[in-house]
Parts: C-alpha cells; sequence; structure tokens
C-alpha cells in the first residue's frame, strides 16, 4: 500500500519529506561533505575510487526516497573486497600515504551505502575528519583552510542534526556556528602556546605531490616547469638593502656533475664521497664559513613551498641558520643544502648569504677529476671543439671566456620550444639549431669546457624572482634555470650562458625575455584579463594573502614560538615555560568561564538600591532578623528598637531617602547618593562601636 | 553463571546506591544541578579525542600546521560540548506523577513530567533523553518472597527514549509528560527506586547522566485468572431491613432495562405484561441493586497465589458490572461494597496479601451461603 | 484634600468603631472607582458602612436586597406603557430602577438567582443598562456594594470566581474590638445621620487625583513579580488575571493617595493586596465542597503566601 502510494507522489516530495527526517537529513549532509571532501582529493585519489565514492553517495542519496532499496551487506561486502584486491594491486604503486587514503575513501563510501547505526555515522563523521586532516598534506592555502572548516562545520551539522531530536535546522546551524567560533580562540591559544615538536618519526611522502626541479637533467625538462607559474618559494629579507640586485639573484639548488651523453644528473661519486666525508666529520666549507664572522651577511627567511624532497635552494654562497630551522638542514661539499626529511609541507628555513664569499674547490682534487670526466657517448664536434680551445688558450679563464663569446656572438637563440634533439644533443645544438634554452646553453658549455680541460658543472636552481613587496621576493616555477661553474684557480666560478643570448632573462625575468623574443610563456584567454588594472590589483592582494598566510600561520614553527615567547618574556627559562603554560590554561579557563558562566542579570541597580540593600545586610548580621520578603516599613518596625540611636537614626534616613530615589517621581541626585553613602558608614560604624 | 562476580557487582551496587541516596536524595521533584548529573565522554566522544590526537601526530610528523590547528580545533570543539552538553541537561527538571497501579503480568508506567527548571525558566533541556530504571524496585514493603525478584533483576533493564520537545522558542507548551514502562513481575507495595535519565544532546560527544529517585510508591495488583470461587448471599447486619430491601427494591429503585429472563432469578422481576403480551419471559432489571450484596471467598486448601488470583479476576468482573461485593479469604476480609473505590481497596488488599497480613476487617459471621457457581460472571453481565 | 480624606475617616469611624483599616480600604474601593464586596455575617454594619459611605460623600443612595424572586427588571427597570395619557403622548416610558443611584447597596447578593446577579453583575462592569435595546446610562460615580452572606445557607448562589472577578475588592468587618463595641454601645445618637462633607465634584475631582498619583517600574516590578509568581507556581489554582494587576495598582494609588502620599509604595501594594486578590485566589468552590467560610480564609491565606514569598526590594 505505502509502496504503491508513496510511487505516485512527485519525487520532490520525497525529497522534502527528507528534509522533515533528521537522521535523513544528517546523512543527506554527510554524503554531501564526503562527496565534498573525495573532490577536493583528486590528486591523491585513483580514478576508480573516486568513482566508487561518487557512487556510493548517489546510491545513498538516491535511498533516502524509499523509492530506492539501498544495496544489501551482502552486495557491499563483495564490494568490500573487490576494492581489497584493487587496492593492494595499485597500491604498490601509488605509495604508502597515498594507498592509505585511497583505503580510507574506499572505506567511508562503502560505510555510506550501508549507514544505519548510530555507531556507524560516528565512524563516518570521524573518518571524513580524518580525510580533512589529509586534505591539508597537499592544499595549505587561505582557502583550502577556509574551505575545510566549512566542510567540518557541515560534518558538525550533520552530527548535530542526528542527536538533536526535534531541534529545528536553523537552530543546528547556528549551534555549530557559534561552537566553531568559540573553539576558534581557544585553538588558536593552543597552538600559539602548546610547544611545537619536531617530527616524530619518518612519514610517507605523497609522489603525486612532488614538485619543482627534479635531480636529473634532460634538456626538455625546465621548459615543463617553465609552464607553471606555481609559487617556488618566497625569500624576505631584513630590510629592502639586503634584498640583492635581479643580476645576482641565483638560487643555488643542485650542482649535476655527471653526463651521460643526455642527461645530466647528480655524480654517484659525489654522493659516495659525501657519505664518508659526513663519516668522518669533516666540517663542510659552508659550516666553516659560517664560523668565521664575515663582514658582510645577510640573513634572510625562506618559506618553501612543499616539495616533497630534501634539497633546498639558496643564494650562493648561503648557510643555513639551524638554530631556527625547524627542520635540520645540512651543508654539503659542494656548497648545496638539504634538508633533513622531505619539505612536506610550507617551511620556514632561515639562512645567512655570504655575498662576497667564494664557493671554493671542497675536497680537493676529487672535484677537479669529477668534473673533467668527459663523456665519449656522441658529441663529437663539441669535444673537438672543446680542444680546439684547449690548444687555442693557455688560461682556463681565457677559454671560458671564448665560449661564453661564441654564445654572444654565434647567433644563438634563445626559445622555450626548441626542436628536438634526441641524438648528439650538444652537437645539435652547438652547431645545428643554435635554439634553446637554459638547461641548453648550460649543458653545451659545460660539455665543452671539460673537453677543453676546465673543470665545469652544471647548477640548476632558480634565477630572479618578483618582488612582492620591498623585503619580499617571491619565486616561481618558471625561475628555474640553469648555469655554469668552472674551476678556475680553485674556486668555483659562476658563468650563465642563458645571458649572452637573452641578456633580459637575467635582469627582467623570463616572461619579458620571452616577450622580447616574441615568444609567450603561455598562452591563454586570461592573459588579457591579468593585464587589466583590477585583475593585477586582486592577484597581488592575493599573493599578499598567500604570503602573509604562509609567513604567520605555516610558517609558524618552533623558532617563531620561541621569538615569540622571548619578545614577550625576554630570555626563557624552564620557570617562565610553566608560567606560559598555566598561563594557557588559564586563558582557556578564562574563555570557558566568558562562554558558560550564566549571564549576570542585566538588571543594573539603582545605586541607592544598592546602598540599601548593603545597609540591610549590616542590619541583618547586626540584628539576626532577616528581612525576607518583608517590606522595608516591616522590617524597620522589627528591627529599630534593637539598633542603637545613631544605627536607627542612620536605617531611617537610609530608607526614607530609598523611597524617595525608588518610588517617588524625583530623579536620583548625587547629593542623595553621596548622603545615603555617608549613613551607611555611620550605620558600620555604630556595628563597630557595639562590638 | 558464575557466582562470585554477580555477588561483587550486587555489592558494588548497594554501595553505589547508598552513596547515591547521600548525593542526590529523593525527591517527588528533581531540578537537575552540578551534584545530581554525571558526565564522560560516550564512544562517538573518545574516538573523537583519538581522532584529534591523530591529526596531531600526523601534523607534527609532516610539520603541517594546519593539521595541528584542525586537531586542536577539535580539540576545543570537544571541551566546549562539555558545557555545553551539562548545561543543556541541567536545564531538565522532572516531577514525577503517582503512577498507578497495574497487575503484575501487565506493563505499568511511570509518568514523569517535564517541568520548566528554577534555574533557567525561559530555556529548556532539548535532544533524546534515554530512560531506564536502575533499580526498578527500592524495597518491598509487604516482605514478601524476594526470590522472583532477583531472578527479575538480573536481565539488563531495557532502555526507552523520548525525544524532548523542548520549549526552545520560549513558547510556553503544555509540560510533556514521559511515560516510562515499568515491569515488575510480583504483586504487593512497592517503592520505586532509582530511574537514570541519560542525554548526549548537543552533539553525542558526552553522555551526560543521572540517577533519580522519585519517592513514588506503586501498587502492582495480582494476575487475574479466571476460575471457580464460592459466592455467598449475604445478609446485612439489620436482616428484616434487607429482607423488605428485597421486596421492595422494584419500588425503589430506577427502572434500568429488558433482559431475558433465566431461570433462578426472583419471579418478582420478570415483566407479566410480555408474558402475556407474547409469551417471551422477560425480566426488569433496575439500575440499582444494593440489596444483592455477595462475599466471594476461596477455600483455604488453594494456594495463596491461585487463590489471589482468582479474586483479583472476580473483583475487576464485579466491578466492571458494579455489583455489591465483599471478599473473604483466609485473613482478609472486605466487606461489601461496590464502586471503583472498593475495587480499588479490594485489589490492593489482595496485592499486599500474605499470611501475616492480619485480618483486614472483623469477620462478619452473618454471611449465609445461598449459592455455589462455577462462574459468576456469565450471568452477571 | 488630606484633610477633607481624614474628616471622611473620621465620620466613618463614628458610625463603624474600630475598623479603621476596612473603613480605608473602603474609601480606597470608592476613590479608585471600583466595586466592593462585603462579606459577613448578618449585623456586622454592612448596611450602615455602605449608608454612611453614600451619606458622607454626599451622593445618592438606594438599597436592593436580593432575594431569589427578585428579576432583573426589579432592579433595572422597566418600560411602562402610559395607556390614561391622551393618543399622542400614549408611549412607552422607561421607569428607572434602583440601581439607577450612585451608591447601590446590593444585600446578600447571593441569594438572588444568577440570573439577576449577572445582570448586576453587568451593569456594574459596564456601567450602563440596556433595556428593549435602549442604553440607560448609569449615574457617575456609580458605586455598587454588595454584600454576601458566609454562612453556608441553602437556596443561596454563590457568586462564580468569574463573577467575583468584577469586584474591585472584597472586605469582611467582623466581630468589633471589646473596646470599641462597648463605646459603640454607649454611643447615644447611633442612628444620627453624619453630615455630608463631600461632594460629587470633590470625588471626580479626587478619583482624578489618584490617577495622578506616580507609580515607579520599581512599583510595577513589583506588582508583576507578585502576579506571574500566581501565575508560574502550582500552589494558586485560580492565578492572578491582568484584571487583578490592573486593579492592584490602581488600589495602591488610591491607598498611598488616602495615606496622603504622592507616589506609591510596596507597602501600599500590600496593604490592599489581600482584599484585592483573596477573592480572586480562592479555591472554585467546587473544588473545596465546603462552606464559603472556609473558601474565604482559604483565599486569604494564598493572599499572604503570595505576598510572603515575593521580595518588594528585588531588583
Amino acid at each position: 500500500m505505502n509502496q504503491v502510494f508513496l510511487r505516485r507522489i512527485p519525487r520532490f516530495f520525497i525529497y522534502k519529506a527528507v528534509f522533515s527526517q533528521p537522521r535523513a537529513l544528517a546523512i543527506l549532509l554527510l554524503c554531501t561533505a564526503f562527496s565534498l571532501i573525495i573532490a577536493t582529493l583528486t590528486a591523491p585519489l585513483m580514478i576508480w575510487v573516486l568513482m566508487l565514492g561518487g557512487c556510493a553517495v548517489i546510491v545513498r542519496i538516491a535511498g533516502l526516497s524509499t523509492m530506492h532499496s539501498l544495496p544489501t551487506s551482502r552486495t557491499v561486502n563483495l564490494l568490500a573486497i573487490l576494492a581489497v584486491f584493487a587496492l593492494s594491486w595499485f597500491g604498490l604503486s601509488a605509495g604508502l600515504l597515498d594507498s592509505m587514503i585511497n583505503l580510507l575513501v574506499v572505506a567511508s563510501g562503502l560505510k555510506i551505502m550501508l549507514v544505519q547505526k548510530t555507531r556507524d555515522f560516528h565512524l563516518l563523521i570521524c573518518t571524513c575528519l580524518f580525510l580533512i586532516g589529509c586534505g591539508f598534506i597537499s592544499s595549505l592555502s587561505v582557502f583550502a583552510w577556509l574551505g575545510y572548516t566549512a566542510i567540518l562545520a557541515l560534518l558538525l551539522i550533520a552530527t548535530a542534526i542526528y542527536h538533536g531530536a526535534g531541534v529545528s535546522i536553523k537552530k543546528n546551524v547556528k549551534f555549530v556556528t557559534v561552537l566553531i567560533v568559540q573553539a576558534a580562540p581557544i585553538a588558536l591559544l593552543l597552538f600559539l602556546l602548546l610547544p611545537q615538536l619536531p617530527p616524530l618519526w619518518q612519514m610517507p611522502t605523497s609522489k603525486s605531490t612532488e614538485t619543482g626541479l627534479s635531480d636529473t637533467v634532460t634538456p626538455g625538462d625546465i621548459a615543463s616547469l617553465a609552464s607553471s607559474s606555481a609559487l617556488a618559494f618566497s625569500a624576505t629579507f631584513d630590510s629592502p638593502n639586503d634584498v640583492p640586485i635581479a643580476e645576482s639573484r641565483y638560487w643555488r639548488a643542485i650542482t649535476l656533475e655527471h653526463f651521460d651523453g643526455k642527461t645530466w644528473s647528480i655524480s654517484d661519486k659525489r654522493k659516495q664521497a659525501e657519505q664518508q666525508l659526513a663519516l668522518m666529520g669533516k666540517p663542510t666549507p659552508l659550516s666553516v664559513l659560517a664560523e668565521n664572522d664575515l663582514p658582510q651577511v645577510t640573513n634572510y627567511e625562506l618559506i618553501v613551498e612543499p616539495t616533497q624532497q630534501t634539497w633546498l635552494f639558496a643564494l650562493e654562497p648561503s648557510s643555513p641558520n639551524n638554530r631556527e630551522n625547524s627542520i635540520y638542514v645540512r651543508s654539503l661539499f659542494d656548497y648545496t643544502l638539504r634538508a633533513n626529511s622531505p619539505i612536506s609541507s610550507k617551511k620556514a628555513f632561515y639562512m645567512r648569504y655570504f655575498p662576497n664569499a667564494n664557493i671554493t674547490n671542497g675536497i680537493g682534487k676529487f672535484e677537479a677529476q669529477l668534473n673533467l670526466e668527459v663523456s665519449m657517448n656522441g658529441n663529437t664536434r663539441a669535444r673537438m671543439w672543446g680542444q680546439t680551445l684547449a690548444n687555442q688558450y693557455s688560461n682556463a679563464q681565457d677559454v671560458v671566456e671564448a665560449v661564453m663569446r661564441e654564445f654572444g656572438n654565434g647567433g644563438f637563440r634563445y626559445t622555450l620550444s626548441p626542436n628536438a634533439m634526441p641524438t648528439d644533443p650538444v652537437d645539435r645544438f652547438l652547431f645545428e639549431e643554435r635554439a634553446g634554452f637554459c638547461a641548453h646553453y648550460a649543458g653545451a658549455m659545460v660539455y665543452v669546457l671539460r673537453a677543453a680541460g676546465v673543470p665545469a658543472r652544471m647548477v640548476t636552481g632558480y634565477q630572479g624572482g618578483s618582488a612582492l613587496n620591498e623585503n619580499v621576493l617571491q619565486i616561481r616555477q618558471y625561475d628555474s634555470h640553469a648555469w655554469v661553474e668552472a674551476l678556475i684557480n680553485n674556486v668555483w666560478v659562476r658563468f650563465d650562458p642563458t645571458s649572452m643570448a637573452a641578456p633580459s632573462r637575467l635582469t627582467f625575468g623570463l616572461e619579458r625575455a620571452l616577450e622580447e623574443l616574441g615568444e609567450s610563456r603561455q598562452t591563454t584567454i586570461l592573459s588579457d584579463f591579468s593585464n587589466s588594472a583590477f585583475f593585477a590589483a586582486l592577484q597581488s592582494w592575493f599573493q599578499q594573502l598567500d604570503y602573509s598566510w604562509s609567513k604567520w600561520v605555516l610558517g609558524f614553527d618552533n623558532a617563531a614560538q620561541t621569538n615569540m615567547f622571548e619578545e614577550l618574556l625576554g630570555a626563557l627559562t624552564p620557570q617562565k615555560m610553566r608560567f606560559v603554560f598555566l598561563t594557557a590554561l588559564g586563558l582557556v579557563g578564562i574563555i570557558l568561564a566568558l562562554y558558560f558562566l550564566p549571564k549576570r542579570q542585566r538588571k543594573t541597580l539603582s545605586p541607592s538600591h544598592s546602598i540599601l540593600l548593603k545597609a540591610i545586610k549590616h542590619v541583618e548580621a547586626e540584628t539576626g532578623v532577616q528581612r525576607g520578603n518583608k517590606t522595608l516599613s516591616t522590617y524597620l518596625a522589627e528591627v529599630l528598637p534593637l539598633l542603637s540611636a545613631d544605627a536607627a537614626n542612620a536605617l531611617q534616613q537610609l530608607s526614607a531617602q530609598f523611597e524617595l530615589d525608588s518610588y517617588a517621581q524625583q530623579a536620583e541626585t548625587q547629593q542623595t547618593q553621596t548622603n545615603m553613602k555617608h549613613q551607611l558608614k555611620v550605620l558600620k560604624q555604630a556595628r563597630k562601636k557595639k562590638s | 553463571m558464575p557466582k562470585v562476580p554477580l555477588l561483587m557487582s550486587k555489592h558494588v551496587k548497594r554501595r553505589l546506591l547508598k552513596w547515591l541516596d547521600k548525593r542526590v536524595p529523593a525527591s517527588h521533584e528533581h531540578h537537575l544541578n552540578l551534584n545530581s548529573i554525571f558526565i564522560l565522554p560516550s564512544g562517538f566522544g573518545w574516538t573523537f579525542i583519538i581522532l584529534s590526537l591523530c591529526l596531531f601526530l600526523l601534523g607534527t610528523n609532516y610539520q603541517n600546521n594546519l593539521m595541528l590547528l584542525l586537531s586542536y580545533l577539535c580539540l576545543s570543539i570537544m571541551l566546549l560540548t562539555l558545557f555545553y552538553t551539562h548545561q543543556n541537561f541541567a536545564r531538565l527538571a522532572v516531577k514525577a506523577l503517582p503512577p498507578n497501579p497495574f497487575h503484575c503480568n501487565l506493563q505499568g508506567e511511570m509518568q514523569l513530567q517535564v517541568i520548566p527548571h528554577t534555574n533557567s525558566p525561559t530555556k529548556s533541556c532539548c535532544g533524546m533523553l534515554s530512560i531506564k530504571w536502575l533499580n526498578a524496585i527500592r524495597h518491598v514493603e509487604t516482605q514478601e518472597r524476594t526470590r522472583d525478584y532477583t531472578v527479575e533483576k538480573s536481565a539488563a533493564p531495557p532502555s526507552y527514549t523520548f525525544a524532548l520537545n523542548g520549549n526552545i522558542d520560549g513558547h510556553e507548551g503544555q509540560a510533556q509528560t514521559l511515560h516510562v514502562p515499568l515491569n515488575i513481575a510480583t504483586r504487593g507495595k512497592f517503592t520505586l527506586g532509582r530511574i537514570t535519565i541519560a542525554c548526549d544532546f548537543p552533539l553525542g560527544l558526552y553522555k551526560c547522566w543521572t540517577h533519580l529517585d522519585f519517592q513514588q510508591h506503586v501498587t502492582v495488583y495480582a494476575k487475574p485468572l479466571e476460575g471457580p470461587v464460592t459466592i455467598d448471599k449475604v445478609a446485612s447486619a439489620d436482616e428484616s431491613k434487607s429482607v423488605s430491601q428485597i421486596n421492595d427494591s422494584t419500588n425503589n429503585d430506577d427502572f434500568y432495562a429488558l433482559k431475558d429472563y433465566e431461570v433462578g432469578q426472583p419471579l418478582n422481576r420478570v415483566s407479566w405484561k410480555h408474558v402475556a403480551k407474547n409469551g417471551n419471559w422477560v425480566s426488569k432489571s433496575f439500575t440499582s441493586l444494593c440489596s444483592d450484596s455477595f462475599v466471594l471467598s476461596i477455600p483455604s486448601n488453594v494456594d495463596i497465589e491461585t487463590a489471589v488470583s482468582l479474586l483479583t479476576f472476580e473483583t475487576l468482573s464485579w466491578s466492571a458490572a458494579d455489583r455489591v461485593f465483599g471478599i473473604h479469604y483466609k485473613g482478609l476480609n472486605i466487606a461489601p461494597n461496590h464502586g471503583v473505590e472498593h475495587m480499588q481497596k479490594c485489589l490492593t488488599a489482595l496485592a499486599c496479601f500474605n499470611r501475616h497480613t492480619p485480618p483486614f476487617s472483623p469477620v462478619d459471621d452473618s454471611t449465609v451461603s445461598i449459592s455455589k457457581r462455577q462462574n459468576e460472571r456469565a450471568s452477571s453481565v | 484634600m488630606r484633610q477633607e480624606i481624614i474628616r471622611v475617616q473620621q465620620a466613618l469611624s463614628q458610625k463603624i468603631i474600630g475598623k479603621d483599616h476596612q473603613l480605608k480600604l473602603a474609601i480606597t474601593c470608592l476613590l479608585a472607582n471600583g466595586h466592593l464586596l462585603i462579606e459577613d455575617l448578618p449585623g456586622m454594619g454592612k448596611t450602615t458602612l455602605s449608608h454612611a459611605l453614600s451619606q458622607v460623600f454626599g451622593l445618592q443612595y438606594s438599597r436592593i436586597q436580593f432575594t431569589s424572586d427578585l428579576l432583573p427588571s426589579d432592579m433595572l427597570g422597566v418600560n411602562i406603557f402610559h395607556s390614561h395619557e391622551s393618543d399622542e403622548s400614549k408611549r412607552f416610558s422607561f421607569r428607572h430602577g434602583p440601581i439607577f443611584s450612585q451608591v447601590v447597596l446590593a444585600d446578600e447578593l447571593n441569594r438572588a438567582s444568577p440570573k439577576t446577579q449577572s445582570a448586576l453583575l453587568e451593569a456594574m462592569e459596564e456601567r450602563q443598562v440596556s433595556i428593549d435595546g435602549v442604553t440607560h446610562a448609569l449615574p457617575s460615580p456609580f458605586f455598587v456594594i454588595a454584600t454576601q452572606n458566609p454562612s453556608y445557607q441553602s437556596g443561596t448562589y454563590p457568586l462564580p470566581e468569574s463573577q467575583l472577578d468584577r469586584f474591585f475588592m472584597r472586605i469582611s468587618l467582623g466581630y468589633p474590638a471589646w473596646e470599641a463595641e462597648k463605646t459603640m454601645l454607649l454611643q447615644q445618637d447611633a442612628s444620627a445621620p453624619l453630615s455630608q462633607i463631600l461632594n460629587e465634584m470633590n470625588l471626580h475631582q479626587m478619583q482624578s487625583d489618584v490617577s495622578a498619583v506616580h507609580a515607579s517600574d520599581a512599583v510595577i516590578h513589583y506588582i508583576l513579580r507578585l502576579v506571574s509568581e500566581s501565575r508560574e507556581s502550582n500552589d494558586y489554582p485560580n492565578p492572578l488575571s491582568p484584571r487583578a494587576s490592573r486593579a492592584l495598582l490602581q488600589g495602591a494609588k488610591a491607598w498611598a493617595f488616602v495615606s496622603g502620599k504622592a507616589y506609591v509604595t510596596p507597602e501600599d501594594v500590600q496593604a490592599v493586596f489581600i482584599a484585592i486578590t483573596a477573592h480572586r485566589l480562592m479555591l472554585p468552590s467546587h473544588q473545596l465542597g465546603q462552606g464559603p467560610q472556609t473558601n474565604a480564609f482559604d483565599g486569604e491565606k494564598l493572599s499572604q503566601k503570595l505576598l510572603d514569598s515575593v521580595d518588594p526590594l528585588a531588583a
């Protein structure tokens, strides 16, 4: 009967009925929250998991109207077994973290179809909360935070509706909003005051989210980076004067010393040597540099976007200021920097830049030898050119200058879209195409220099950076660059062959350089918009916001916390830390008291009223006669005989004045107030005298 | 079932009840306050806390401040909800209405009225209340057989949920009454014990509960049982008066209805006019038959429980017919009367009856046995 | 004005000796423009009081003795057809009943049939009488003093609660004290009429003065607290109506005026409280199942309890 009846009424009414059922509505909200979460987690999730989650939500929402029946538990169990097989199959390639997220999504997707008991609902809420946490691994912007907070609110509303039988939805929404608003200050307090711990153990990282430079360069790679305008890092200097000029903004990251004829990579020999030296406990040149008090030191702070990798970039040469870094940064013998753990979230690193220091030959002969290795795999013309140069010039410096001159005058062209050079890339670039980008130039130059007997290596990193404000430089992925270091007189000297072909690349950045060369990094409709003043202003505002968020929220670490405490309290002692801890507890207590102590009745007693009540309290204490609910005159009649003459007189006057004030049509004046205060004093004195 | 834990739990329970008696004294009306409310995180609450800690660990390990913030936010929400849950529950005030007596084979109910709390007259408690009996019976007043009682206790008491309609909008709805089912398997007079009221209102993260004693007494009537009873006709103390009443009852009482004549009914009730007209024997019946008073009795060799059940059944059926009757069984003597009050008196006396009860009323010697019928009910209705 | 009120009080106390509080209440009631219900045993001076009041205030006085066969028309008046007149003046004319006077003593009101009672009460409330579709205004001031015999007698129709509410105040005189009764017995000219002290104009003036007495928020809040206590607590089966709260304020103002004050204090409210609320608070007679005397007593007890449960000085 019922079924038939339900079939007849339009679907709209059924969904309307859902809204009147609190539990169904709660599940609907939960489904919404879940689908929002999986929509934000597209990067780590596999496509079939996404689809499974989406289908589960659809099935569940359809199941809310009684027209469709939900899948039986047997169906769901079968699905679960299938999903487990699929997960274990794909999980190997996905990595531990990603497969864990996938597993969670699959599990909650399956559970959503079956949610019946209160326990299921609670479990789902908790899983969704955990997934929100996972979402923060990759999304760290302000908007991600706001969005996830909204989803959290949605989950809480669902819970509130599930538990609050008969309470209107509006009330529940209001309650949750108030709850979150009230919880925010407490959370912030905890965030500011609870100690920031170092990572307790190494966590698996997500492969899908690795970004930035890679540790091998095959010409073609950097061009793909160049199409990305994502932020790589921002550098904050203490004062505008400290910001280096555009030409010297070389952010050094990796030295590539091994070349197999096609691809540049970190030399295995180098890795071994580094390991051995570290075991021997030999100080790295950068640490030595940091210990020598050099006159010109610039301190700056890097806020690095998560790369899921360990290498860091810094102005050359810079040493890490590990006293403030929450992740320890090692310096290597080739003056590059490595963090102790992969950078999985936005992190602040503190650096010290020595503008006048040289990059010296770290490991003596080893480096020179390593960087003289010439791959015999093809590229014969380049090698021959190198040998010719070696014969022509006796001095390494002259050789390098000759190569640079050749790049400047040889008709080389800078382009981001060169032709493919699959075989003999160096030869083809140098002698046929004569068009390419930084990796081509750098690679060719190193190859030729090595052939000419000059130790040289390729260095990758970033070059340039746009100013967010006068103190802050922002470096984006398209600023990535490759250049050459040649060992001359036992000092690694930087040469940038790209600058010979496209000088504006150094001074004005990639975009300007491309513009001059008649190319653009990307062609989108948006670029038109980006030219408009409003859009530009908006963009810069967002950049500013993002920077502040990174600096103050994401970059808030142990060092920042310690700084904050030190600024507030001076040098930190255990005693002060205890004080801080107690203050935190006290503040939380005060906040709670503010929220929950019964609101004092806002009936402000008139002064005369309060004076009279005080007086009555005195009289009660003195005579032992409680007023109870008697009127003033009745009480006076009872009490006056028991009081001394002074006190009785005072009390009478008090009550007469009170009566005038409260009941007669007469505004209270300062005069009567002082009068009454005086009488109260008399009353107190009389009592004292008696005692 | 192992005996020792049972004894232990019994001991613990007794201690708990003793402690509760001091902390939350019995009263007809309870306005919940700090003293009477207990609060602990629910299963969901613990899961939530563990989740927050997991997020904290994750955030620390990934050095992810947003995860840390989320974890702190969850913890703060947990903390605030503690107060919200308590605040909500502390607005509950409940008054017990005197429970109606019921038969031990049926389910009785305790009526609790939700009233405005003295401390928050404008806002009231919201959410679902789950109510169960901590110990349905405090102690048995008639010191009768405690064996059934213990058997009944061993099973976990079911819990009942009630959605509070809460005058959250401030409009004065009429007071909500919660009907809490009550099962007592033995007859007798009982003082009701503590009732556990729990609520997890805003988010279900905490469970707030209280154990309340409403100081209520309930009479549990015996289970009615159909069967043979002895019915004695009573001659009142004043013999002649009763006779005259019987004689002129037709004159005094109001005519009520015509019924088919049954053999044995007095001839003066026969409506002779009808007989003369169509030959159908019809007897006149009258609304008030004060004169016909009977005493129901059971031979004393019948087992007490059976006898009490039989008499209970007869009391119900005779009262339904609004007839005058009394009860006599062993030491129990109730003078003939009629009406609802009389019925309640009889049922209560039967419920509390045991061998040791002193005689309910002096034995009336003037009972004259007139008839012994198998089933009085068939003829009286 | 103050002197006149004192003179009125003195004059009345010559007639009713030793009942100053009740006299003051009666004057208060008159000044507050309300109707008075006197509940007392016979011979306590109910009639004397009402007569004296009308004399002192110089008001036109009439008395209706209520009996069970008294018809509404006996009280209100009838339209009479003038048949003996000449043709053109043959018409109905209204003959005013005894209710058309300024002070009406409705003696033994509970003896009258409910129909008559309600006719009187309607006239009291609306201060006008409608007969055969014609509305006749009652004189102003219009002051009804009804007396009720509290002893439980057969053939009486006790006033229902809804109609008791129409009486502004209920007082009972009670037996006089020893000394007072002695004075009364020794009095020579017991039946001598009192001289008129005030006139109609004075009374109107006073009534408007009463309305002008200042009642501060504190007092009004006190009244509200009293009233809401009666509604919220379960102890009062008949909570006070808004009509009662208005009566309380008006009564307190009049009392303050009679006491010679320009503003109302909680004491004034308390002074009139029992007289104004006792008959409104008392249990419905059918619930009590006993005579009206218990009833009255009960109402007073409830009133006192209500007074005791509210703090006049609370904020």
